[in-house]
């Protein structure tokens, strides 16, 4: 699994050191859980199986999470924060408003498309998680909803129900694109739909006032 | 609200199946309605449809497979009132807008229903998020052709939306409404109607 924090691979269990600082504990823990989730979906994940993949006792486990779900989120909001530093960075790196969207779009499908296993992880095995998941799901979709607002009251100049209805619009209509490819495991098809989708959403009330 | 069969007073005992199995069903619409998914209990719903738990467990394997019959229900009622609406507009614009106002109606009308269908049913394991998966991709194809399927011409991809635009539509119209029946705020749901049109008509456009 490909997550981007060199300091969370896994190194083999004869090479750890014997004492793990907390920091340390934690963040093989939210490796390992991504792993395991990725291999077997959550449902046959399990406690046991994730510390024993991340080289330490189901004990330890507890002493760093409650239970599976309190690990499993706390993942999740990870690869969020994540993903959101990417998309903010390729947002701000253009000066054009529509070219702001345009490249945070673009980051977004990207992310995914190169991360096929994290993809089915944050979209398909989320809403599975009890309790929380599905809670976790919608947060997430109302925050990018509420930047694709702010972006759209900036660059439209207005801010009303309509930026904000708007935002809730494309935000769904781009998640489920993103979930049924994801669901048909044809991750690789979002960067060919990046443009298509993109001047959707332009052609959609999208695109800055001149 | 629900108008699913009466409860069971003065059903014979050794009624047909089907009585208690529709008596369950329109119990775990209300319960959950009420008081959400996982606050139910087979209990709870046995005692509502007046029979015994072992009677419940005669018609339905678990809790999750009771709440799909409630949930495969109340889906066939609103696809079939979305086609109808469909069916009354004369153009293709106008008939997108009638079947989005008589989802909105079905939701600003009964919006716990609608809330377990929308929010809660893709979380209820096992098998949940696909039944979501399903429903959308059934509408979705609803939405690609300009006529319903029982005129005989059937147009995809002329006048219906393409697939691609299909699936943001109905993505986009659920986030919508999910916003506001998780916020409880369905006063003016029902008048979305032509903004959320205009909203698919635009983003049609270019998928």
């Amino acid at each position: 699994v490909e997550w981007d924090r060199p300091n969370l691979a896994l190194v083999p269990r004869d090479q750890l050191p014997r004492e793990m600082d907390d920091q340390t504990r934690r963040e093989r823990l939210l490796a390992a859980m991504v792993e395991v989730v990725a291999e077997r979906g959550y449902s046959k994940s399990s406690v046991p199986r994730v510390a024993e993949r991340a080289g330490m006792s189901t004990r330890s486990f507890y002493r760093v999470f409650e239970n599976r779900p309190d690990c499993f989120l706390a993942a999740y909001d990870e690869i969020v924060e994540h993903l959101l530093s990417l998309v903010g960075e390729a947002y701000r790196a253009e000066g054009d408003p529509d070219a702001r969207l345009s490249g945070a779009l673009t980051a977004f499908l990207g992310y995914f498309a190169d991360r096929p296993e994290i993809a089915r992880v944050c979209f398909l095995e989320l809403p599975a998680v009890h309790p929380g998941g599905e809670v976790r799901r919608r947060q997430t979709i109302e925050r990018v909803a509420g930047l694709v607002a702010q972006h759209l009251s900036r660059s439209t100049g207005g801010s009303g129900p309509s930026e904000q209805l708007m935002a809730e619009f494309a935000v769904g209509g781009v998640y489920n694109i993103v979930y049924e490819r994801v669901r048909a495991g044809e991750i690789e098809s979002l960067r060919r739909l990046a443009g298509q989708i993109e001047q959707a959403l332009l052609a959609g009330g999208m695109r800055a006032a001149a | 609200m629900w108008s699913g069969p009466e409860d069971g007073e003065g059903t014979p005992p050794g009624a047909a199946p089907d009585a208690r199995r529709d008596r369950l069903v329109a119990a775990m619409a209300e319960l959950v309605a009420q008081h959400g998914y996982d606050a139910v209990t087979i209990n709870e719903l046995a005692r509502r449809a007046r029979i015994s738990t072992k009677t419940f467990y005669g018609l339905f394997p678990s809790k999750a497979d009771c709440f799909f019959a409630m949930y495969d229900e109340v889906t066939e009622r609103v696809v079939a009132s979305l086609v109808r609406a469909w069916e009354r507009g004369s153009d293709q614009r106008g008939r997108f807008e009638r079947a989005v106002g008589a989802f909105l109606s079905f939701c600003a009308a009964e919006p716990a229903i609608a809330r377990a269908c929308l929010v809660e049913a893709p979380a209820v394991e096992p098998g949940g998020a696909a039944r979501r998966s399903q429903t959308v991709q059934r509408v979705a194809r609803l939405a690609t052709h300009a006529l319903p399927a029982a005129y005989g011409r059937v147009t995809q991809h002329r006048s219906g939306l393409p697939p691609v635009a299909a699936l943001a539509a109905i993505g986009g119209i659920v986030a919508v409404v999910e916003t506001r029946l998780r916020a409880a705020d369905v006063e003016g749901l029902a008048a979305l109607g032509p903004e959320l049109t205009a909203a698919v008509f635009l983003v049609a456009q270019d998928l």
